[in-house]
């Protein structure tokens, strides 16, 4: 009965003239910067953060919010037009959105990731509505273990996400693997492989690498092959109507999608990323039709969207209810609280009711606001993108080193984005997977932190991680997926052979 | 016509006084200064250093600048703060942190003592020793006790030299025990596995503890200042539990380059003075638990060099050091 009376003053607080326009104000713009491709949810945040130092603390909080989720909508229009993922967390996207855009279906992609997104983001909100309290004590039951053995498990999944070589998507995690190396220790406060160069002292940049292989290596390999490729099409209301079949093989993806991404969005450490990448690796699994995905599998763009906007959403649950922002775009949405004296936490829901109410009433509006900016305006966001490649590439890289600057305003980090796009080119020349490299990068040095803190508190006993119960669990999971990966090598490499015997036989 | 002409001339002779009153209080910030904050927006220093920036503009009717250039743990911005013009328009905000950094590392790209001018000193917030919900001691002495009885326990701080490294080694060496230290990338993340019961404590500031202590989910052990908080008045200090003299407070000071003239120095100092003393300044350091701590240009640099002497000798004793 309380929750009905909070959710509806929510929705008034929400309602009203001023946060309903710019919470408008912040999805339109989240959505333009995150269909550019280059500039992420993060830097949008943090380039419009100032502009709302003098508004409402709840207002800014809206409009923040808006540009965050709305950036990642935004961000899976480049990923499917472009193969650009728009923000690092649509980087699955583009895998069988951009087939898709080659096969000239770009607007039922278009079309299933607008509604999977909807979709993804309003279970994020269910869940922030209903499961804030309990989600805050179930977190609470990870430790570094248990943190340790989930990381393990997201890796090995990684490494089954690589179609064809095996043995090429492994080098890769251990090449990101690597690069997550970069930087000081915590825990000895040695600084790794940065060569004396104090740029290198915090590590990598993530946004630089995700930037640097996806966007700035499409952008060569796009120049070196001198092919006007199937430009971007008109995207029509009619050619968003997906197959009956599309329809049909739609709905388990983007219920399993959302539910992965309220998982790892509530979880801290975890977020969007990993989210969309664990959900496009058990749907191909799961796929009767695995051999379709990465040639515009329609699951494969609706596991990762539902999972990318409910993960966004669940990544308020810790940072509202435990004032623990999850990443780093939450970072500095829990900054901008702070800056209006909000603090973030228990305390909030009873203190604040209206800030925590009415920002989630919000949710759900720009989600509405998105649907009507994605479907009957995607025209708008198309001829964005509409623009000859001679005026777009240059444009773009200008974009990609703005958003990759603005982050840490570094402008070694646009040195080092340009070094992964030769890097990424040469990598795609080779037939690698670049995906498992950005995996391997965000998480190796996660498995890596979480695995030393348990073992200094456990005193280097390696069977407390087996004898915690989480932990313990999720460490047999991984060992199962992996025998399970191997088997089906073994009966795939064994089929392929009757089959080949079977050949020589007629 | 008369009166109009009187008006006129009330109305000319009060412009020309407004300009007059105008250039004389202005002569320093006759264009926009820049505070440079080390770190990405959102941190501590970030928002104090907004809070002074935005005070600051009102003051000087000249637009105060935040520009953030955050990397290598503060390296970065406070090497581009040496470089720059010694004139008052750009200068930084610095913390507690920047005195340990010179006690940790050995490969910093300028000298912490001799390449800037201390131009004054904002306010200080004590931290708190957070202990998990079912910690089983009854007060201060017992958990003394406690973490002196075991050789099993840890503690979080938020990485090798961080302020909570240095507090968590000092109180060892106070107790006499050996906690051990488990690095986190931020309070936030200790403090989780704090309330999830995973370590003993960890030592942060009052502002990431006191709301999860108000909820139950952190036990507030003391604080590590002098004198109790007016924030939380029922918290003991560890200086008055029997530990005399321990104090390990986050403070912010304003910076310039080396070579800074005189008198803009204390014309620096006396506005950020104004803004420390009016009470929405207060208000505002009050809402952490923190107070403002007025100080000359001279005290201030005797203030930052005892702090460098400390933490000098703390980082030996307990052998924090990077490599």
């Amino acid at each position: 009965m309380d929750i009905w009376s909070n959710i509806g003053d929510g929705f008034s607080t929400a309602l009203s003239v001023t946060n309903l326009s710019y919470c408008l104000l912040g999805v339109f713009l989240g959505t333009f910067f995150g269909a550019l491709p280059g500039i992420g949810s993060l830097a949008a945040v943090t380039m419009l953060l100032p502009i709302t130092y003098y508004l409402e603390p709840t207002t800014a909080l809206v409009m923040l919010a808006g540009v965050y989720y709305g950036a990642e909508y935004g961000g899976s229009i480049s990923s499917i037009l472009l193969n650009l993922p728009g923000t690092p967390s649509n980087a699955v996207t583009c895998l069988d959105g951009y087939p898709m855009t080659q096969q000239g279906r770009s607007g039922v992609a278009l079309f299933a990731t607008t509604i999977a997104s909807f979709w993804g983001g309003t279970f994020g909100i269910v869940m922030l509505y209903t499961l804030s309290p309990m989600i805050a004590q179930w977190a609470l039951a990870f430790g570094p273990a248990e943190y340790f053995a989930i990381m393990v498990f997201g890796l090995v999944a990684a490494a089954t996400v690589t179609q064809d070589a095996p043995a090429k998507g492994l080098a890769m995690v251990v090449v990101g693997m690597s690069l997550g190396t970069v930087g000081a220790d915590l825990t000895t406060g040695v600084a790794r492989y940065d060569f004396g160069n104090f740029e290198l002292h915090d590590g990598v940049s993530f946004i630089a690498l995700a930037m640097g292989l996806f966007g700035v290596s499409e952008i060569i390999l796009s120049i070196s092959q001198k092919i006007d490729k199937p430009f971007i099409q008109a995207v029509t209301l009619r050619s968003m109507i997906p197959t009956r079949d599309e329809v049909r093989r739609s709905p388990m993806p983007m219920l399993r999608g959302a539910g992965i991404g309220a998982f790892f969005g509530a979880l801290p450490g975890t977020g969007p990323s990993i989210a969309t990448f664990i959900g496009y690796a058990l749907e191909k699994r799961l796929s009767p039709h695995a051999d379709q995905f990465g040639k515009g599998a329609i699951e494969g763009i609706m596991s990762p969207e539902s999972a990318n906007n409910a993960a966004v959403q669940a990544a308020f649950i810790p940072t509202m209810t435990l004032g623990i922002p999850g990443s780093a775009t939450m970072a500095v949405m829990m900054g901008a609280l702070l800056i209006h004296g909000i603090q973030p936490g228990p305390q909030l829901m009873s203190e604040n009711p209206e800030i925590f109410w009415g920002l989630a009433a919000s949710f759900w509006i720009g989600n509405v606001l998105l649907l009507i900016l994605n479907i009957p305006l995607i025209g708008l966001w198309v001829r964005l993108l509409k623009v000859p490649y001679g005026i777009l590439y240059p444009a773009v890289i200008c974009f990609i080193c703005i958003g990759v600057y603005t982050v840490r305003t570094s402008a070694f980090d646009v040195g080092l984005v340009l070094f992964f796009g030769f890097a990424g080119y040469v990598l795609r020349l080779l037939r690698f997977e670049l995906a498992p490299l950005l995996i391997g990068f965000i998480l190796g040095p996660m498995v890596e932190a979480n695995f030393k803190r348990a073992m200094l508190i456990y005193r280097g006993d390696f069977m407390t991680l087996l004898e915690r119960p989480i932990s313990g669990s999720l460490l047999t999971l991984t060992g199962l997926l992996l025998l399970w990966s191997v088997w089906v090598i073994i009966r795939n490499r064994r089929e392929r052979r009757q089959l080949l015997v079977g050949g020589a036989d007629d | 016509m008369n009166t109009r002409l009187i008006s006129a001339s009330v109305l000319a002779s009060g412009i020309a006084a407004l300009a007059a009153g105008g250039a004389l209080a202005q002569e320093f910030p006759s264009e926009p200064v820049t505070i440079v904050v080390p770190f990405s927006p959102g941190g501590s220093n970030d928002i104090v250093a907004r809070q002074l920036g935005q005070q600051l503009s009102q003051m000087w009717d000249q637009p105060v600048v935040i520009d953030n250039r955050p990397g290598g743990g503060a390296t970065i911005g406070s090497a581009y703060l040496a470089e720059q013009d010694p004139d008052g328009y750009t200068i930084m905000i610095a913390s507690v942190t920047f005195t340990m950094n010179a006690a940790v590392r050995d490969d910093l790209p300028f000298n912490p003592r001799e390449d800037f001018t201390p131009i004054a000193l904002i306010g200080q917030v004590p931290l708190v020793v957070g202990a998990r919900p079912d910690i089983p001691v009854e007060d201060v002495a017992s958990f003394f006790e406690y973490i002196r009885g075991s050789d099993a326990l840890s503690y979080g701080a938020t990485g090798m030299g961080s302020i909570q490294h240095f507090a968590g080694e000092l109180l060892n060496q106070a107790v006499g025990a050996q906690v051990q230290v488990v690095q986190y990338p931020g309070g936030g993340p200790a403090m989780t596995d704090v309330m999830g019961g995973f370590i003993e404590y960890s030592i942060g500031s009052m502002t990431q503890m006191m709301p999860q202590v108000e909820a139950g989910n952190i036990r507030p052990i003391a604080l590590t200042s002098l004198e109790r908080s007016p924030a939380a008045p029922d918290i003991p200090t560890l200086n008055e539990s029997g530990l005399e003299g321990f104090e390990v407070i986050q403070w912010w000071a304003i910076l310039g380059p080396d070579g800074m003239p005189e008198d803009v120095v204390e014309t620096l100092n006396s506005s950020i003075n104004d803004v420390l003393t009016t009470e929405e300044f207060t208000k505002f350091l009050a809402n952490d638990g923190g107070t403002p701590r007025p100080m000359s240009p001279q005290e201030t640099a005797d203030f930052m060099a005892a702090n460098y002497d400390r933490w000098a000798e703390v980082a030996e004793q307990a052998n924090i050091v990077a490599e």
